[in-house]
C-alpha cells in the first residue's frame, strides 16, 4: 500500500479527478487480454492519468526516490501481463496523452503523443494521403505507445515491415525522471547512423526502461488501390506451398494471411454473409500501389495459387475488402463463439516461424491441440511466418485451464523447435519470460545489464521479461 | 459474459468512456466489474452501482464486440439485481412506479408543463423551450415547447375512410410522440394515410416500459407490457408501427415472440409499402443521425436514407462516424446530465461538420437531446424527425418559419 503523503503527491501531480484509488478502478486496471490476468488478481496500488510530459517527470522522479513500481499503460489491449501491474504500484494510464503534436508531411513524419490510438492516428493521417503502415487487428483500440513498446506490426509486415522500421526518434522519460530524446535532440531527419541507436533500444521494452512521451514517426503516402486475392485449398500444405511459389515468381503482396479450417468456420460464425466454403485453409493476399499494378499482380497471384488451390477469387471492390478483412482481424476474437459456454483465450498465441515452415507449425499445433482435448482455431500471418494460435476454453473449468497452460508452453517451445521464436507480435511481459534465457542465450545478460544500468533501483515495469 | 476476451474493442465506440476515457468506465470495465461482483470477488458499493447505471443501452458495444457479448442484457440484469437488493433511489421511484404506469397523470403534467413554459424561461428556435430554473429531472435542457393537446386529442383514434387501402396498421406512439413531440406524431399518421394506409391509434395504449426496464424495475415493466399487449392484440392490421425506436426495440425484443415480426419502424414499414416519392422539393442540404436503438437494436440502416434519398432536392451528406450516439439514453440524460451533454457536443460536432442545414433523424429521444446540443453550440441548425421532413415535401405540413429557426441569443 501506497501512504497517505505519497498518494496525495500524486493528486497534486495529476489532479485529483485523474488519480484512481478505489477498489472498482483498481480491479479495471489488473487485466489486459492475456488469460493470465483473468486468473489472477494483480491490483496496482493506484492509477494515474499523466496529461504531460512533466507530470510524467514527476511522478517518476517520486516513483524512484520511494522505490515504487510504476507501469505504464495504452489500451491494455497486450496479451502477456506487460501492461499489468503485479508488484502493484502504480498504474501510468497514458490515455489523455493523445494529440498529434506536429506534422511533417513534407518530411514524411509526424509527432505524436502515445496515448493516441492507432486508427485515429490513420484516420487524421488518411485526410492528408498518408498513413502508417504497421496495422494490428486492435486497430481501432491500442494505442501508439503501446506499439512501440511492443514493436507491435499486422498484416501488412510482409511489406511495409513492423513498428520498428518507422520509429524514427522518441522523447523518453527514464526512472529517474531526466528526459532523454533518442535519434537526434532536434533532428527531422528521416535517418541517421550518429552514434548507437537509442531509439530501437526503446521500440520493444515494453515499459521496462523509460516512459515514452513522444514518438516521431515516419509515415508513407497511401497507396493509390488495393486488391485482394482469395485462395481456397483443400490441404494445408499446398497453402505453403503457394506462398512460395508467389514469392519466387517475384510478387511481393502487402499481406498474406491463412485460415485454417478452424479459423474460417469463426469466420462464418461471425460473418455468414461472406459465404466461405469450409475448405482446409485459405490465403488472403493484398496488394497496394498504382491501379494498373494492382491488376497486374492479383491476376499474376491467382495465376500462381490456380496450381495449388481448389478455388480463387479476386476483388477490389473497397465493400468486400472491407468486409473480408474485417472478418480476419476479429477471427481470434470470434473464436469463443465456435462453442457453447467457451471463450478464446490468449495463451501462447502468436508465435512465429520461418515461412516454409508454417504448415508443418499449422499441423503440429493443431495435434498439441488434439493431444490435450483443446479446440484451437489456428490462422495468422504466413507471409512472415507469424501465427495465432486461439484455444477456446471453458475458464472455469480448473481441468481445461491446466490443460491449456500446458498448450501453451508446447506451442512456445514448438517455435523454438522450428527455429522461430515466442512471440512474433504481442510480446514477453509475463508469459513469455520463461523462455528468454533459451531464446536469446548469452545476450539475454546484457538485456539485463542494460535493464540494471537505465533502471537501477528497478522500478518501471519490474518482474517483466524475466530482466531481474 | 464469460464470452469476453477482455480484447478492449469496444473502448472504440463506448460514447461514455470516450468522454470519460478511464477503464472502469468502458464496456470492458462493467462487464468485469459485474462479473466480478456475481462471482463473490467484490461487494456491492455505491462506486460500482455508478458504474452499473452509467451507461446508456446504446447497443454499439455488442454491435461491435467480435466475441457476441449481448452487454445491455448483462447491464439490465445487473440493474434489476440492483434495484432488488438496494431498491430504486426516491427519484428513479417517482418516475418508474408513480409516472409510468399511468399516463393519465402525464396528460395533468403536461398542464403543468404548458404552465410552467408560460413564464420562467427563453423560446428557443425550432419550436423549443429553455427553462430559465433547473427542473427537477431536467436539469436545464432545451425542451419541447409543449403542446395544448396531446397526440391522443390531435387525430381521430380510428381510420377515417380510405377507398382501397394499401393496408392497415397500428400506431404505437410512445410517451415522446404522444405528449413532447405530437406535431410529429400527427406527420407519422398523415404520412402514412397519404400512402394508402389505414391507421388506428388506440387511445389506451400505455409507455412501453423501457425506462422501467432500464431502471431495473421489472414488475413495472411487466405491467405494462401487458397492458399493451392486451390493446395492441386487440386491433387486427398489418404492422404495428412505431416512429420511436426506442419503443420499437423494446417491443421487438421484450415484448412477445409472437408479435416480433408485426412491429416496424415508421421508415421500414413505408419502404415495405412502397411508399410514394414526394414530388415537392426540400431543398436543402442534409445529414442523418441514426438513434441507437434503430441503427443498432434493430439494424434499421437503409430506409430512412433510402426516403430520404427520394425526396427531391435533397443533397445528403454522411457524417464522418454514423452510429455515434447522441448521448441522450432515455434516464440516462436525466440523471447524468453532465455526461450526456459531453457525449451531445462530441455527436453535434460531427453532425455540423457535415455542413447540413437541417439533421434528420427518426427519434424524439435523439431529438430532445440534438435540439439541446446543437443550441449550445450556438448553432441554428434544426432537427427533424423524418416523418416532419416526409409530411413537409409531401406538402401537407406547413415548413418550419425562418424566424423560429433564428440564431440562439
Ligand atoms: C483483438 C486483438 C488483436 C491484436 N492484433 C495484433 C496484431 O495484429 N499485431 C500486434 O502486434 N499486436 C496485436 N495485438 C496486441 C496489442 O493490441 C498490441 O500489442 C498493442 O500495440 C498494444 O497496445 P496498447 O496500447 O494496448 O498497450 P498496452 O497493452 O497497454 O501496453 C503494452 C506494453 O507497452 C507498455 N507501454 C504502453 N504505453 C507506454 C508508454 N507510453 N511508454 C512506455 N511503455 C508503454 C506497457 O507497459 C506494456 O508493456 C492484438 C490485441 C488484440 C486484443
Ligand atoms: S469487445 Fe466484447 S469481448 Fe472485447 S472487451 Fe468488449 S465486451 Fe469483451
Ligand atoms: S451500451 Fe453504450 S454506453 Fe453502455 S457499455 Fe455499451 S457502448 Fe457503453
Amino acid at each position: 500500500m501506497l501512504s497517505p503523503g505519497i498518494l496525495s503527491r500524486l493528486k497534486e501531480i495529476v489532479g485529483r479527478e485523474r488519480c484512481f484509488e478505489g477498489e472498482v478502478d483498481r480491479l479495471c486496471y489488473a487485466y489486459d487480454s492475456s488469460l493470465e490476468s483473468q486468473l489472477n488478481r494483480w491490483l496496482p496500488d493506484v492509477v494515474v492519468q499523466p496529461q504531460d510530459r512533466e507530470q510524467v517527470v514527476a511522478i517518476l522522479k517520486l516513483a524512484n526516490e520511494h522505490r515504487i513500481p510504476v507501469v505504464p499503460r495504452g489500451a491494455g489491449t497486450g496479451q502477456c501481463c506487460g501492461a499489468v501491474a503485479h508488484r502493484g504500484g502504480i498504474i501510468l494510464d497514458m490515455s489523455l496523452m493523445n494529440r498529434i503534436l506536429r506534422y511533417d508531411l513534407e518530411n514524411l513524419q509526424v509527432v505524436v503523443q502515445p496515448g493516441i490510438v492507432h486508427a485515429e492516428l490513420n484516420q487524421a493521417l488518411a485526410a492528408h494521403g498518408f498513413f502508417f503502415p504497421p496495422d494490428p487487428g486492435s486497430t481501432k483500440m491500442c494505442t501508439l505507445g503501446g506499439m512501440v513498446s511492443f514493436n507491435s506490426s499486422g498484416m501488412r509486415a510482409v511489406k511495409y515491415g513492423t513498428t520498428k522500421n518507422y520509429v524514427l526518434g522518441l522523447e523518453v522519460v527514464l526512472p529517474t525522471g531526466e528526459v532523454i530524446v533518442t535519434g537526434g535532440q532536434r533532428s527531422r531527419a528521416l535517418k541517421s547512423v550518429a552514434g548507437y541507436d537509442l531509439t530501437s533500444l526503446f521500440v520493444g521494452s515494453e515499459g521496462t526502461l523509460g516512459v515514452i512521451t513522444a514518438i516521431r514517426l515516419k509515415v508513407l503516402p497511401l497507396p493509390a488501390k488495393r486488391g485482394l486475392v482469395v485462395a481456397y485449398f483443400d490441404n494445408l500444405e499446398a497453402s505453403g506451398e503457394a506462398v512460395i511459389q508467389v514469392f519466387r515468381s517475384r510478387l511481393f503482396p502487402s499481406a498474406i494471411e491463412i485460415l485454417d479450417r478452424s479459423a474460417i468456420k469463426a469466420a462464418i460464425k461471425y460473418k455468414p454473409a461472406l459465404v466461405l466454403p469450409e475448405v482446409e485453409a485459405m490465403l488472403l493476399f493484398e496488394v497496394d500501389g498504382p491501379p494498373p499494378s494492382v491488376a497486374y499482380e492479383a491476376q499474376s497471384i491467382a495465376r500462381v495459387c490456380e496450381n495449388f488451390a481448389c478455388k480463387v477469387e479476386w476483388t477490389d471492390d473497397p465493400a468486400r475488402l472491407n468486409q473480408l478483412w474485417t472478418a480476419r482481424s476479429v477471427v481470434g476474437a470470434a473464436a469463443g463463439q465456435l462453442k457453447e459456454g467457451a471463450t478464446r483465450v490468449y495463451i501462447g498465441e502468436d508465435i512465429c516461424v520461418p515461412v516454409y515452415r508454417v504448415p508443418e507449425a499449422l499441423r503440429r499445433i493443431r495435434q498439441i491441440g488434439e493431444a490435450y482435448g483443446i479446440t484451437i482455431v489456428t490462422y495468422g500471418h504466413i507471409g512472415d511466418g507469424n501465427l495465432h494460435a486461439a484455444p477456446v476454453i471453458n475458464t472455469y473449468d480448473p481441468s481445461e485451464i491446466e490443460r491449456v497452460r500446458k498448450v501453451g508452453d508446447e506451442i512456445h517451445r514448438l517455435a523454438l523447435e522450428l527455429e522461430g521464436t515466442t512471440t512474433g507480435e504481442h510480446g514477453v511481459g509475463l508469459t513469455r519470460a520463461a523462455y528468454m534465457e533459451e531464446e536469446h542465450g548469452i545476450s539475454f545478460e546484457l538485456m539485463r545489464r542494460l535493464k540494471k544500468a537505465i533502471d537501477p533501483l528497478n522500478i518501471l515495469n519490474p518482474g517483466k521479461m524475466a530482466l531481474d | 459474459m464469460i464470452r469476453c476476451v477482455r480484447c478492449g474493442q469496444c473502448r472504440s465506440v463506448c460514447p461514455v468512456f470516450l468522454v470519460k476515457k478511464v477503464e472502469s468506465d468502458s464496456t470492458r470495465g462493467r462487464v468485469t466489474l459485474i462479473r466480478a461482483l456475481l462471482e463473490g470477488e467484490i461487494s456491492f458499493s455505491e462506486e460500482l452501482g455508478e458504474k452499473v447505471w452509467q451507461c446508456l443501452l446504446c447497443h454499439s458495444c455488442s454491435q461491435e464486440c467480435p466475441s457476441g457479448v449481448q452487454v445491455e442484457k448483462i447491464i439490465l440484469a445487473a440493474r434489476s439485481k440492483m434495484a432488488e437488493l438496494r431498491g430504486l433511489p426516491f427519484s428513479k421511484k417517482v418516475l418508474i412506479q408513480g409516472l409510468l404506469p399511468n399516463l393519465k397523470s402525464l396528460s395533468k403534467l403536461m398542464a403543468l408543463g404548458r404552465f410552467l413554459q408560460s413564464f420562467g424561461g427563453k423560446e428557443v428556435p425550432g419550436g423549443y423551450w429553455l427553462p430559465s430554473f433547473s427542473l427537477p429531472l431536467f436539469s436545464s435542457r432545451v425542451l419541447p415547447r409543449l403542446n395544448s393537446r396531446s397526440l391522443f386529442q390531435m387525430v381521430p383514434s380510428e381510420a377515417p375512410f380510405i377507398p382501397r387501402p394499401k393496408g392497415r396498421a397500428v400506431f404505437y406512439a410512445g410517451c415522446m410522440l404522444a405528449y413532447g413531440y405530437p406535431r410529429t406524431g400527427k406527420a407519422v399518421v398523415e404520412v402514412l394515410y397519404y400512402n394508402g394506409i389505414e391507421v388506428v391509434i388506440p387511445p389506451d395504449q400505455v409507455c412501453c416500459g423501457l425506462p422501467a426496464l432500464a431502471s431495473g424495475h421489472r414488475e413495472t415493466f411487466t405491467r405494462l407490457r401487458e397492458a399493451n399487449l392486451r390493446v395492441l392484440k386487440r386491433v387486427k392490421a398489418d404492422g404495428i408501427v412505431t416512429a420511436c425506436p426506442s419503443c420499437g426495440s423494446t417491443l421487438k425484443e421484450y415484448y412477445s415472440s409472437e408479435l416480433q415480426a408485426k412491429i416496424f419502424d415508421f421508415s421500414e414499414f413505408l419502404v415495405a409499402a412502397d411508399f410514394k416519392p414526394p414530388d415537392r422539393e426540400w431543398k436543402s442540404v442534409v445529414t442523418y443521425h441514426d438513434p441507437c436503438h434503430l441503427r443498432k437494436a434493430q439494424k434499421v440502416v437503409r430506409p430512412p436514407r433510402r426516403i430520404l434519398a427520394s425526396i427531391p432536392g435533397i443533397k445528403f451528406k454522411e457524417a464522418a462516424d454514423p452510429g455515434r450516439c447522441c448521448g441522450f439514453g432515455g434516464t440516462f440524460g436525466l440523471y447524468y446530465p453532465g455526461l450526456s451533454r459531453e457525449i451531445g457536443r462530441a455527436r453535434a460536432g460531427s453532425l455540423l461538420d457535415t455542413g447540413a442545414e437541417a439533421v434528420v433523424t427518426s427519434c424524439p429521444g435523439c431529438m430532445l437531446q440534438l435540439a439541446d446540443s446543437l443550441y449550445r453550440q450556438q448553432s441554428t441548425v434544426p432537427v427533424r424527425h423524418l416523418a416532419e421532413v416526409l409530411a413537409e415535401a409531401y406538402g401537407f405540413h406547413k415548413p418550419l418559419t425562418a424566424k423560429e429557426v433564428v440564431r440562439p441569443g
